[in-house]
């Protein structure tokens, strides 16, 4: 692990392990890269598994969770309670990931609304691969992730975040608000919505 | 499907979620149990919260978290390097005011006590204003030294409008220092020096 200490008098990172996540917030805006490096540490296999989820690309989660942190880094002055660090930077994930799926989408040359015309496309994209009956009942359980994944993927922004925050990390759900930038009853309805949206897209396999 | 049926729906997975007050569970049980329809959704969203459950636990494969963490933090240190991180605007800390003002106000009585070992009998004055960053300026925290003639101190009026800077921004530090002749009527007249 990297160790970016620059001078005798700045800590090392395992000076930090133990300090909470404001006091690391602090230092790093004094310059202390080895606390920044314990933030890192802390919430880097969240914020990958987070832009995973919603980009359903290994790559680029990777790419998006490094400028997510670099973002967070160059932000820090203006998260106004540091001991909200861990939701305030996944914020920032799920923004430059719903940015990377726009582009991607654009990229493609298939924005949204050449989806919606273009009936083909709309149900090569959309529709899961293998929904017939036969094939589906005999999917392995990878399968059957995959079936999710793909379902996920056609799900509203706001609902995809919102259930894949709540039900697949397993945050709380004021936590969720905090990062989607919503009440809490707004969370259960889009985590209510997208489940209902999967359960019956899938309910040849559930 | 009807708005009923959504919220029925809703209860449902408010369940699963261990939402529902005890109460609330328990009438809903009652229509679990006098429902098959109702039962077979509950069953359908079960399954589904475990399979998004097992989401969880898969693993991104061969995702090298230290190289991840080398990667950010070599960024980071070639970003700082080059100042790119904004730029906060300057707040005083609370003690810095009353500081800096006492530490202004030294140096410059102790410039005048070396002026007037050589010179003739003059009363010295030194006025430091500090405006703070965050308050109105009718808040300025100001620090007035006297430095009397040999025969004793004399109280001197500040100048009204070094009272109240009005026009100038809050965070200014002002030092504003000069020696007056002890039989002058108006003790203002000499002010050399304006630092902002």
């Amino acid at each position: 692990m990297v160790s970016p200490v620059s001078g005798p008098e700045e800590r090392k990172t395992a000076d930090w392990e133990h300090a909470d996540d404001a006091k690391c917030v602090r230092a790093s805006r004094r310059g202390e890269l080895a606390a920044f490096d314990t933030l890192v540490g802390r919430y880097q296999r969240r914020a990958t598994a987070v832009a995973y989820r919603l980009l359903n690309n290994r790559d680029d989660a990777l790419e998006i969770t490094q400028d997510a942190f670099l973002n967070a880094y160059q932000k820090l002055d203006s998260l106004h309670d540091p001991k909200r660090f861990g939701s305030w930077l996944l914020r920032i994930v799920s923004n430059l990931s719903l940015n990377r799926r726009r582009s991607r989408a654009l990229r493609r040359g298939a924005s949204l609304e050449a989806w919606r015309l273009d009936e083909d496309a709309h149900a090569d994209l959309n529709a899961p691969p293998s929904r017939e009956p036969g094939p589906a009942q005999r999917a392995s359980a990878k399968d059957l992730q995959t079936q999710i994944a793909a379902a996920l993927d056609e799900l509203p922004d706001m609902q995809r975040q919102a259930l894949i925050l709540f039900s697949i990390e397993k945050m709380p759900q004021k936590e969720v608000a905090e990062i989607l930038g919503c009440s809490v009853q707004a969370v259960k309805w889009h985590v209510f919505a997208a489940r209902k949206k999967l359960k019956d897209k899938l309910s040849d396999y559930l | 499907m009807s708005k009923d049926r959504d919220k029925l729906e809703f209860k449902l997975t408010q369940y699963l979620d261990g939402e529902l007050s005890r109460r609330e569970a328990v009438a809903l049980e009652g229509q679990l149990e006098a429902d098959e329809s109702l039962r077979e959704e509950l069953g359908h969203y079960a399954a589904l919260q475990g399979q998004l459950a097992a989401m969880a636990t898969e693993q991104l494969g061969d995702v090298d978290y230290d190289a991840q963490r080398s990667d950010i933090m070599s960024a980071l240190e070639r970003k700082a390097l080059l100042g790119e991180r904004s730029r906060r605007p300057l707040v005083l800390r609370p003690w810095f005011a009353p500081v800096a003002a006492v530490a202004a106000a030294a140096v410059i009585m102790v410039s005048f006590w070396m002026i007037r070992s050589v010179g003739p009998a003059r009363d010295s004055l030194v006025a430091v204003a500090i405006l703070p960053a965050t308050s109105p300026i009718a808040g300025a925290a100001m620090v007035s030294v006297e430095y009397p003639a040999a025969e004793g101190p004399t109280p001197l009026a500040l100048p009204e409008d070094f009272r109240t800077p009005s026009a100038l921004p809050p965070g200014t530090v002002m030092v504003s220092a000069g020696t007056v002749a002890a039989d002058a009527d108006d003790p203002t007249v000499d002010f050399p020096m304006w630092l902002e």
